[in-house]
């Protein structure tokens, strides 16, 4: 094997990161909450419900200690708090707003358990009642501290939509970082010949660009079958994936232009200044017009180009930026196997 | 050696229009599946989906080259 560490390294990688991102387990969470007795999402004031809480992962010692319905400008406090060991918090709430009564908004569900807060957004709605006088458990709320919240737990974050899903961004997200790098290596491969005119560099950016597009390709894939489950459809409507499959089309053009040319220092020449003009319009599609869009299903868009705090924590990071290392370590391994396939294929032919 | 195999694109376009038919119909039913143990389901088929996607890739170079050597040996 030919300068084997970095096969190597991706191979390890790989191996920590399948394993590892398997094995690890996710945070406690609220996966969903129900009313006792109904089979609504809506809470009258000036009565009261008992509050069915779904605890994903609660682990052994699982100790409730605070529930809060809020949204913002109302919070309620539950009491009789009943944990019943097979994942089900019981809650009793008794929303009221005295004579003022309420407009119908959703409320935001938050649980207090070992001395960490956990949170349900949009959890149940809350209509005023006819008769609203009964005395309800409102507070004022503890943003502060549940804003203040440190991540004590060990494991992957639990978010809502995602759950163990989550685990997706060590397999999906990777795919379109290696697809980035070994499109980025195959532009300068391009510029080398052009600046050579050594044949071989163009063979080398051809391979690249092969090896690329099957890691875009499975990006999309993955992606498909990740957003089906979480966003709702195979192919939601999302800039970032619009702006990837008008990248890919144009590598695509870029195989049949190479491929509709004879000559192979004219075909070389043609394909290297295509390519070397397709990277930077290929990088704004898929990284500057979706943050121009303002509006994505996809994180780092509209905020930052990196993830943001909220999207990676440290436990993440830990699987993450190995998987995205091992990835292209891969990636670069095959694209290397095609070029010495091709290379061997034209001495051959000249033979 | 260089030309276009319009075969080969038809036939790729024309199953790639069968998957996504396929997939709408089999579409409540996948995604039930997908979704069970949490979402958990999921991972695993995002996890095949790669590795038989760098299969895919292997077997087809390996044929390639399976070829070569045919060829050589030929001329030798």
């Amino acid at each position: 094997m030919k300068q084997a560490w970095w096969k190597i390294l991706g191979v390890v990688l790989i191996g920590y990161v399948v394993v590892g991102g398997l094995f690890t387990p996710l945070k406690t969470g609220i996966t969903g909450v129900a009313v006792e007795g109904s089979n609504q999402f809506n809470i009258l004031s000036g009565q009261k419900y008992n509050l069915l809480i779904d605890i994903y992962n609660p682990g052994n010692g699982f100790k409730p200690e605070e529930v809060l319905l809020a949204n913002g400008s109302k919070t309620f406090k539950a009491d009789a708090l009943k944990w019943d060991e097979e994942g089900i918090l019981t809650a009793g709430i008794h929303p009221g707003f005295g004579k003022n009564g309420a407009s119908e908004t959703m409320y935001n569900l938050f649980v207090k358990a070992n001395g960490q807060w956990m949170s349900l957004p949009n959890a149940l709605g809350l209509k005023a009642g006819i008769s609203d006088t009964l005395k309800s458990n409102a507070i004022e709320l503890k943003q502060d501290e549940i804003a203040a919240n440190p991540d004590k737990l060990k494991g992957f974050p639990n978010r809502i939509i995602l759950y163990e899903s989550i685990r997706n961004l060590l397999y999906h997200v990777p795919m379109w970082f290696s697809m980035i790098f070994i499109l980025a290596f195959a532009a300068i491969q391009a510029m080398r010949y052009l600046s050579t005119g050594n044949l071989d560099y163009d063979l080398r950016s051809d391979a690249l660009i092969r090896t690329g597009l099957l890691a875009g390709i499975l990006g999309c894939l993955t992606g498909s079958v990740w957003a089906s489950v979480t966003w709702g459809s195979w192919w939601p409507r999302d800039p970032k994936l619009n702006g990837v499959a008008i990248g890919m089309l144009m590598y695509l053009a870029y195989l049949l232009l190479r491929n509709g040319i004879k000559d192979e220092h004219q075909r070389a020449r043609i394909a290297s200044v295509y390519n070397l003009f397709v990277f930077p319009i290929f990088i704004s599609l898929i990284v500057i017009m979706p943050k121009l869009a303002g509006d994505s299903l996809h994180p780092g868009a509209g905020g930052t180009v990196t993830f943001k705090q909220y999207d990676l924590d440290n436990t993440l990071r830990l699987y993450f930026y190995p998987s995205v290392i091992g990835w292209i370590c891969i990636f670069s391994w095959l694209a290397s196997l095609l070029y010495r396939y091709k290379k061997l294929e034209i001495e051959q032919i000249e033979s | 050696m260089n030309h276009i195999n319009l075969k080969k694109i038809g036939l790729a376009l024309l199953t790639i229009f069968g998957i996504s038919l396929a997939a709408k119909a089999a579409n409540s039913v996948a995604q039930d599946a997908m979704r069970g143990n949490a979402k958990f389901n999921v991972v695993a088929v995002v996890l095949g989906i790669i590795f038989a996607g760098i299969a895919f890739f292997l077997f087809r170079l390996d044929k390639k080259v399976s070829k070569l050597e045919k060829d050589k040996e030929q001329k030798i």
